[in-house]
């Protein structure tokens, strides 16, 4: 290539041909030729956070038919009882079988009053929810709303991630101070902390209490946690030495899933036969700490599953959509390097490390001088050296300095007249 | 959960979810409430049983007693007591054959109803795939700890912050550094926000002059208007007296303006300066000067203007139904892991796009160093390729996008008449095509390092 410094007539006298036959048809993105994005398709994301609610409140429901039921049945068999033995039974065991009763049912009630507290603030919470997204859907022409929907929804991703990593405090605080706390899944992360704490510690009670009070849901999802839980304790046991409680454990608990994990209840009790130490593989990792950790994680997608929770926190989808479509090519280099650009900065473009850089089939032209996007309204100018800037920025320049610009990239002057205009398409 | 396509064609039916969430909520509060009254009515029942039993008892023991005085004869058995057998009786019927237990039962289990209901419009209306896109994809948590303590930091969140960092165990003067590069910041802006002060702003200004243009004055206009919107005619005077002269030179319009409105000092609302002291008006010029100190107080900072966490949420979340989209063709998806690009173009807001990009309208391929954009003499931008394609073997080339024709005579023609105006026209001698004679003529072509 040289450069001839050849002339040619004015240009730009010819209309641009709208891009809108060649572009739109490529992507996938809802319809192409959106201005902002549809913000009812991001609303339409939000399930967990009407769901997790109702999943809670089914939970609820379920215990207390199931409570109900119970007492309602050894009430009703407790009084066929008496009334089949009246004519021998004594007043002293008619009046102290009263008082059982009354007691079970003061229980009953007060546990019942209990959760229609709960459940009140369940509904709440999704009323709230709904509320939110309802307002954010009907005002989404309105830039101020979106803004405030979007900001609060970065707060929310945040407060996700913080509860499922285990940062209570800043996530309770950051909920408080956002007033979202009706937004976000705090108790639900909070209850599940004892259970996390339990399993921390090597101790199954507090898991174990959570799964016969998910039972039902549990079955459903197929879980096999709560069988985990129970060869678990039955290995600290032989851990333990303590072989005897070990066998009657496993009589009690391990034998009713015989017809289904025979083949893993046999494992575990062969270590029996082997001690803590044992250095064979097939059940040292029984022995392993790393079973604790596991079970964790087993807690934490079960949880997640049932409440209707995404698996990953919302922090790592987005995360990983946003990063692969923000990545390019010139991320990062010295010499493009935008500030303003997230993955230009060192730490988010660790993280986008492993992503695909995004697909860019339309121009899209950052002027090196205001930092403007060029368009119809700011178009490129082309300088006779060749470089381009915006159409605003060099307007601005050439006003200041009687109709000379200078590249500020080679340091050259030119009158404004020299300039020509480009057209991206 | 169900791949749910059948969600309404993307709308979603608020009307509906609010309506049954209405219904939700009383059925709810009157299921419990009967719930707790019919248990309250079997505690009734049994306690009535006892105080009957009791009675009873003791009317019974007073006969007895009287019997006893009656005749001394009764030392046989005791009386098989009559009262026993009516009480559980009465219990028996009021509690188990009147089927007052099971009812207590079947009717809170209407609740299930509602909400297995509610469950369904929320999977109806909502999608359940947002996963899908996302396998196999684990961030290193310390980096992703840090990206969100410094997003605290920058966002004003310093209680959060100190207790994140706190949280994560990041070493206290790390902590306290990154807040002191914030700290001034947001104490200005919240001087602005809360008590419409705007003098640590103008302080800073001043410390920061030379890096400055407009925001100075913007201020001090500002407080102008404040001070004469609050009816502080004197302060307004004396504000305007101290620091107007300085801007004198370049401000002198702005400021004519201004004094203007002493004129119309009592009512400015309906004045021809309304524009200006309308209440609507008043709270625009806060908003934006508050916008526009961020942003130079940034800048100058040399830390974004919007928190790249935000950014990245937001993009994120905007292009999660595309991708949701795409990863049901299992093609695409696997293609888009195996390549190092995406495989398919997902929109983005204008303001998110960060670096410049040069695609080709004619081959949509994204322009090289080896592959540089041209300018056709009509001004449009294409790639070296698709131009050299477009040549024909006669020397003419007509653009893509308009009826503009050039041939390489015409080019040269004009070469020699214009010669110093334009000098965009270079001349390619290598790429000799088949059929091409020659050389290849061809408009500016751009350094593909000039544009990004």
């Amino acid at each position: 290539m040289e450069d001839d410094n050849e002339g040619v007539g004015t240009g730009g006298t010819t209309t641009a041909s709208s891009s809108g036959a060649v572009t739109g048809s490529t992507t996938t993105g809802g319809g192409g030729g959106h201005k902002h994005s549809n913000l009812s398709e991001e609303i339409q994301l939000e399930r967990p956070l009407l769901k997790a609610p109702v999943e809670q409140l089914n939970k609820l429901f379920r215990n207390t038919q199931k409570s109900l039921e119970k007492e309602m049945t050894v009430l009703v068999n407790t009084i066929n009882d008496m009334n089949k033995r009246k004519d021998t039974i004594t007043k002293d065991e008619v009046s102290t079988t009263i008082d059982k009763l009354l007691n079970k049912m003061n229980n009953l009630k007060r546990k019942i009053e209990e959760t229609k507290n709960e459940e009140e603030g369940h509904l709440k919470r999704m009323k709230a929810r709904l509320d939110h997204l309802k307002d954010a859907n009907t005002n989404q022409q309105n830039p101020h709303q979106r803004d405030h929907f979007n900001s609060v929804r970065v707060d929310r991703v945040l407060i996700d991630y913080l509860l499922r990593e285990g940062y209570y405090n800043t996530a309770i605080k950051l909920a408080s101070t956002g007033k979202i706390t009706e937004l976000s899944d705090i108790d639900l992360f909070v209850s599940s902390k004892k259970v996390i704490d339990g399993l921390t510690k090597h101790d199954c009670t507090e898991a174990l209490a959570w799964c016969n009070d998910n039972k039902s849901k549990l079955k459903k999802i197929n879980s096999t946690l709560e069988f985990n839980l129970r060869i678990q304790e039955f290995v600290e046991m032989v851990r333990q030495n303590k072989l005897g409680a070990a066998i009657s454990y496993s009589r009690q608990h391990l034998s009713p899933n015989a017809s289904t994990n025979m083949k893993e209840i046999q494992r575990a009790m062969a270590t029996l036969a082997f001690r803590k130490d044992t250095s064979c593989e097939r059940y040292k990792y029984l022995f392993d700490e790393m079973r604790w950790t596991d079970l964790i994680n087993q807690f934490k997608v079960d949880n997640y599953n049932i409440n209707s929770l995404t698996l990953k926190s919302l922090l790592t989808i987005t995360f990983k959509s946003g990063l692969s479509v923000l990545k390019t090519e010139s991320c990062g280099c010295t010499e493009s390097r935008n500030i303003n650009c997230p993955v230009c900065d060192k730490d988010f473009k660790k993280l986008a490390k492993p992503l695909p850089i995004s697909l860019q089939s339309h121009s899209s032209l950052i002027c090196r001088i205001s930092g403007e996007v060029m368009d119809e309204h700011n178009p490129p100018l082309v300088l006779p050296n060749g470089q381009l800037y915006c159409k605003n920025a060099l307007d601005a320049m050439a006003e200041a300095n009687e109709g000379v610009v200078t590249c500020p990239k080679t340091g050259k002057s030119f009158d404004y007249s020299q300039l020509r205009k480009a057209f991206i398409s | 959960m169900s791949n749910n396509d059948n969600n309404n064609n993307g709308r979603i039916d608020f009307e509906q979810l609010e309506e049954n969430l209405g219904r939700m909520i009383k059925k709810q509060k009157s299921t419990l409430t009967k719930t707790l009254k019919d248990i309250d009515s079997i505690v009734g029942t049994l306690s009535s049983s006892k105080k009957q039993l009791e009675l009873f008892a003791a009317t019974t023991a007073s006969q007895l007693q009287d019997d006893e005085k009656a005749s001394d004869s009764s030392k046989t058995e005791q009386p098989k007591s009559t009262f026993v057998p009516i009480v559980v009786g009465k219990l028996y019927q009021s509690l188990s054959e009147s089927k007052q237990c099971q009812k207590v039962q079947s009717e809170h289990k209407e609740l299930h109803s509602n909400i297995s209901k509610t469950g369904k419009l929320v999977d109806k209306n909502f999608r359940s795939d947002i996963e899908k896109s996302t396998k196999g994809i684990e961030f290193d948590p310390k980096t992703v700890n840090k990206i969100i303590l410094y997003h605290f930091y920058r966002e004003g969140k310093f209680d959060v912050a100190d207790l994140f960092a706190d949280e994560i165990g990041v070493k206290q003067s790390e902590s306290e550094y990154l807040k002191a590069r914030f700290t001034d910041h947001h104490d200005i802006i919240k001087s602005m926000e809360i008590k419409k002060d705007l003098q640590p702003a103008i302080n800073w200004c001043k410390q920061n002059r030379q890096e400055l243009h407009n925001l100075e004055f913007k201020l001090q206009r500002l407080q102008f208007i404040h001070l004469l919107s609050c009816g502080k005619t004197t302060e307004a005077l004396g504000h305007a007296k101290s620091t107007f002269s300085e801007f004198a030179n370049t401000k002198m319009r702005d400021i004519q303006t201004l004094m203007g409105a002493f004129i119309y000092a009592n009512r400015l609302k309906d004045s021809p300066y309304a524009y200006i002291f309308a209440p609507q008006a008043l709270k625009d010029h806060w908003s934006d000067i508050k916008d526009a100190f961020a942003r130079e107080s940034y800048r100058i900072m040399g830390v974004p203007q919007e928190s790249p966490l935000a950014i990245t949420v937001n993009v994120g979340v905007s292009s999660l139904p595309t991708f949701i989209k795409l990863s049901t063709f299992s093609v695409l998806q696997k293609a888009n892991d195996d390549s190092n690009s995406l495989t398919v173009e997902i929109n983005v807001d204008q303001k998110y796009k960060f670096h410049s990009i040069f695609a080709c309208p004619v081959s949509r391929e994204q322009c090289t160093k080896d592959n540089p954009p041209v300018l056709l003499i009509c001004g449009h931008l294409i790639s070296l390729s698709s131009m050299n394609k477009l040549v024909k073997g006669s020397g003419k080339l007509k653009c893509p996008y308009c009826p503009t024709e050039q041939h390489f005579k015409e080019v040269l023609t004009t070469k020699k008449t214009n010669t110093t105006l334009y000098i965009f026209v270079n001349k390619l001698k290598a790429k000799k095509k088949g059929g091409h004679h020659g050389h290849v003529w061809v408009s500016t072509v751009l350094d593909y390092s000039t544009l990004i």
